[in-house]
């Protein structure tokens, strides 16, 4: 089984010095909502690092963005074209059906991976699904349960392993830093990095990471290497703490 | 006057059977109710297999359509169980179930051969690509998600115009993501609230402050539904199947009186509005 990382912000040196971490065998490039916080250069970087992964002998891991409107989807299919001609790219993770679809029909050896982010608020998977997005083109499918990895492996899906879910700052498609500090997004300073904490009574606003999502949710479940996983990706908010949760 | 070839709907929500006449009183042209058990509302705002037949019956004679909504999602052991109840739903005539598992989606246009298919905005359509897929999969009419903004909304209409769209046009929408929010939902239907309602307080460098409000403000786009329509959609769904039925009835009335108008007289509208003159050239 295979170690790929991903951390929710990337400071310059770090793609580089993950590559050294024993056992890590590539990492995940690209926020769900926002390039800004997760790069210095907001996209401008994804291409960058995914180069310096590749000098490195490493695997890249693309992760899509959230929300494929009309806007984003040419760009993500133009931006995922120019990393396959490259050989940038190993592996994309997507959440739109859409998206899946329309990479599926480009028809290259890269690999198709059903986002842990695509689940709905249950976490819910059963077997029709399953198949539609086999049928679509994925062959891997990230989980953080073991139970429905059983099932997805069963299905004929690669099972990718998640230690930690995977956080974000947003609300709605807005920056919800931005929106509560009175800040325009367009000049954001990065100030979704800023500790906010947002409570009402004994409710705290990051729900399984969700939402303000300044933590990231680590189950015991997924501690341990699941025999029937081939990917076993730990996620962290940054390098000090990726070297805490390896387990 | 818009052509009346299309027709354009007032969808209003079913959370009580004993609100029902009140409702088509109001003037909606369907209501839509959750099944029971399958839901991601209170229990008490949903209706059971006969209470639907009920409804069914009532809708029927009025002439108002009956759709059913299946809107929690849908594991492994429960798919066999969910599917036995479509079947009957089918069976009692309601004209179309709303689903927003892809999965069941999958499933249920095998097992029913008649009902119409709608996507939940819980499936996350957001580009033309996945319209497609829905289409080549069944579905007769897309519930458009609340995250997309009006030119998206064109946009997707313009690319994928041979299939009906529904958005919501009344009440509470989600400004978290709707597919996914894991915020708390509590309470019976009468005092439902969703977390996003509280107070917050902000705590961050500085002294704690109260923070600005999480909740979307409540959505009502009577005044600008002309917009809606000439572009294309066809059906405006109030939220809320918990809320009381005075308020329901009250939001069924405004968006039929908006509906109405705009069927009467759009041309203090169509000077303006550059989606109407494109949907006028159609």
């Amino acid at each position: 089984m295979q170690m790929l990382v991903g951390l929710s912000e990337y400071q310059s040196d770090d793609i580089l010095s993950l590559c050294d971490i024993p056992g890590v065998e590539g990492a995940v490039i690209g926020d769900l909502f926002c390039q800004k916080r997760m790069f210095s250069h907001g996209e401008w970087d994804i291409p960058r690092y995914c180069e310096a992964l590749k000098k490195k002998g490493k695997k890249t891991i693309l992760q899509t963005p959230m929300y494929m409107t009309p806007r984003y989807l040419p760009q993500w299919l133009d931006l995922v074209a120019y990393l396959n001609d490259h050989s940038l790219v190993d592996a994309v993770l997507v959440q739109d059906i859409g998206l899946l679809a329309a990479l599926a029909r480009k028809k290259t050896d890269t690999v198709l991976c059903w986002s842990q982010m695509g689940k709905g608020r249950g976490s819910q998977i059963n077997g029709p699904f399953l198949q539609l997005i086999l049928q679509l083109g994925a062959t891997a499918i990230q989980l953080d349960v073991p139970a429905r990895g059983s099932a997805a492996a069963e299905s004929g899906l690669e099972v990718w392993q998640v230690y930690g879910s995977l956080t974000y700052q947003t609300f709605w498609r807005e920056c919800y830093s931005c929106d509560q500090l009175d800040q325009n997004p367009q000049q954001c300073g990065r100030l979704c990095g800023k500790p906010i904490s947002i409570t009402s009574g004994d409710l705290t606003l990051s729900v399984n990471g969700h939402i303000l999502g300044e933590q990231l949710i680590y189950k015991p479940e997924a501690e341990h290497r699941w025999a029937f996983s081939q990917q076993y990706m730990v996620y962290a908010k940054d390098k000090a703490a990726l070297k805490d949760v390896i387990v | 006057m818009i052509a009346r070839m299309a027709t354009y709907e007032a969808l209003a929500p079913l959370g009580r059977l004993e609100s029902l006449s009140d409702i088509l009183a109001a003037g909606a042209d369907a209501v839509y109710a959750g099944l029971y058990g399958f839901s991601s509302r209170p229990s008490d705002a949903d209706l059971s297999l006969e209470q639907l037949e009920s409804a069914r019956e009532l809708t029927a004679k009025r002439g108002v359509k009956l759709y059913v909504a299946v809107n929690s999602f849908i594991g492994h052991t429960q798919m066999d169980a969910l599917l036995r109840q479509l079947e009957i739903v089918e069976q009692l005539g309601a004209d179309a179930v709303i689903l927003g598992d892809w999965g069941v989606l999958q499933a249920a246009r095998s097992a029913l051969k008649t009902t119409r298919l709608h996507a939940s905005t819980l499936l996350g359509v957001y580009n033309s690509e996945t319209v497609s897929i829905l289409k080549g999969l069944g579905v007769d009419r897309i519930v458009l998600s609340t995250a997309l903004y009006i030119e998206e909304i064109h946009s997707l209409l313009r690319q994928t115009p041979d299939i009906e769209y529904e958005i919501i046009a009344s009440g509470g929408i989600c400004r978290n993501d709707n597919r996914q929010c894991e915020l708390p939902h509590d309470g019976k239907s009468l005092d439902y609230k969703v977390a996003c309602r509280r107070t917050y307080f902000l705590q961050g460098d500085g002294p704690r402050r109260p923070a600005k409000s999480i909740a979307q403000p409540q959505l009502q786009l009577e005044r600008i539904l002309g917009a809606y329509m000439a572009m294309g959609i066809q059906s405006y769904k109030i939220e809320g199947r918990t809320l009381p039925r005075q308020t329901i009835c009250e939001r069924v009335r405004r968006l039929r009186k908006a509906i109405d108008s705009f069927m009467e007289d759009s041309s203090h509208f169509s000077g303006y509005n550059p989606y109407f003159c494109q949907a006028s050239r159609r």
